[in-house]
């Protein structure tokens, strides 16, 4: 087995963007954000003293990233007056204003990330797993719900968003 | 914009390449310990200050309530500065179970400190202690009875909302942990 540092680049390397982009959707404060991002980055390293490959070095490393910031929501929770949403809570808003040629990637980022943040932090995790292109199984293995379950929220997640940024859900089927 | 196109831009999000060095990591630790030294060096000044606090009050001269309060007071604090010092060295884990799990543990912990032996051995190590060193207080000085009758009431009033208001923090986090149960279940 490879030692902690060793994992640690090779995850650092392999899925360090995809931390960046799971930071910066529970944290808009460019400070705070850096904060949780040390923490789960070193939530990583630390992890690997037990790592035993007993599952992939990305599910491994995605159960250990979303749980520094499921904790970080749990604790900062207080902070915050705004109670966070499930799914079935979330409007099918559709915005005309990003259908057309004229869409804002920038705009449509903030609001995506926006959106996310209001989420529960279960369901943040599988909306942000399935903008990472990660399977629904692999979904399922790294946050404990049922691949069903996590179909059923993928269907809702597919449809929301688009409602809110497209012209319709081809592949929402 | 299709889904597709949806993921495709949040996965195209320009990084920072932001990753750690051995040594920043090792220096973050250090950080983290030195934080929670400082943490559990601040609990025993608190814890040693109440003390002195009490035991000053024995060499001045009390009745035998004073007494039996100030030790009751003596007794609690000693008990949460060995609390303090059997968490000391306990860094927080690093859960590497799924996130429902992990979720439910991380919740079940903050529902704890609100409910439960740990909430009720803070009130009742506290509360009778006080209670009683403010009744011999007045005992002793009738001639400040408004003052301690007002210093007892808020200390009851203050006591006593802290159980409602624990109880329910208590309640919402329980309601998290049904609404996790519920997608377990689901399963």
């Amino acid at each position: 087995m490879a030692s902690q540092d060793a994992l640690y680049e090779e995850a650092a390397g392999e899925y360090g963007a995809a931390l960046e982009r799971l930071a910066g959707s529970y944290e808009f404060d460019r400070d705070k954000c850096r904060d949780l991002l040390q923490d789960i980055h070193l939530g990583i390293w630390r992890s690997f003293e037990g790592f035993a490959g007993n599952c992939s070095l990305r599910t491994w490393v995605y159960r250990v990233a979303h749980n520094v910031a499921a904790s970080h929501v749990v604790r900062h929770r207080r902070a915050s007056k705004r109670p966070l949403l499930s799914l079935d809570d979330v409007d099918d808003l559709t915005v005309t204003a990003d259908s057309g040629d004229a869409f804002d990637r920038q705009q449509s980022l903030e609001r995506l990330r926006e959106f996310i943040q209001q989420l529960k932090p279960i369901e943040r995790q599988v909306i942000l797993l399935y903008l990472e292109g990660t399977e629904a199984a692999g979904i399922a293995e790294i946050t404990g719900i049922s691949a069903g379950n996590v179909a059923t929220k993928i269907h809702r997640i597919k449809k929301i968003l688009a409602g809110r940024f497209g012209r319709g859900d081809r592949h929402g089927k | 914009m299709e889904n597709d196109d949806v993921a495709a831009l949040w996965r195209a999000q320009s990084s920072e390449g932001f990753r750690m060095s051995n040594e920043e990591i090792r220096n973050r630790i250090e950080t983290m310990n030195r934080k929670m030294r400082r943490r559990t060096f601040d609990g025993y000044l608190v814890c040693a200050t109440i003390i002195v606090f009490f035991a000053g009050w024995m060499f001045v001269g009390m009745n035998s309530l004073q007494l039996v309060g100030a030790v009751l007071m003596i007794i609690a604090v000693s008990y949460m500065a060995w609390q303090i010092r059997a968490n000391r060295f306990r860094t927080p884990s690093i859960d590497v179970v799924d996130t429902l799990e992990h979720l439910r543990r991380e919740l079940a912990r903050q529902r704890d400190f609100h409910r439960g032996t740990r909430f009720w051995s803070r009130m009742l190590l506290l509360f009778p202690g006080g209670l009683i060193f403010f009744a011999g207080f007045a005992q002793a000085h009738p001639e400040v009875i408004r003052i301690i009758r007002f210093e007892t009431i808020s200390f009851v009033v203050f006591a006593l909302s802290a159980i409602p208001l624990n109880l329910w923090m208590a309640r919402r986090y329980q309601k998290q942990i049904d609404a996790l149960a519920r997608l377990e279940e689901e399963k």
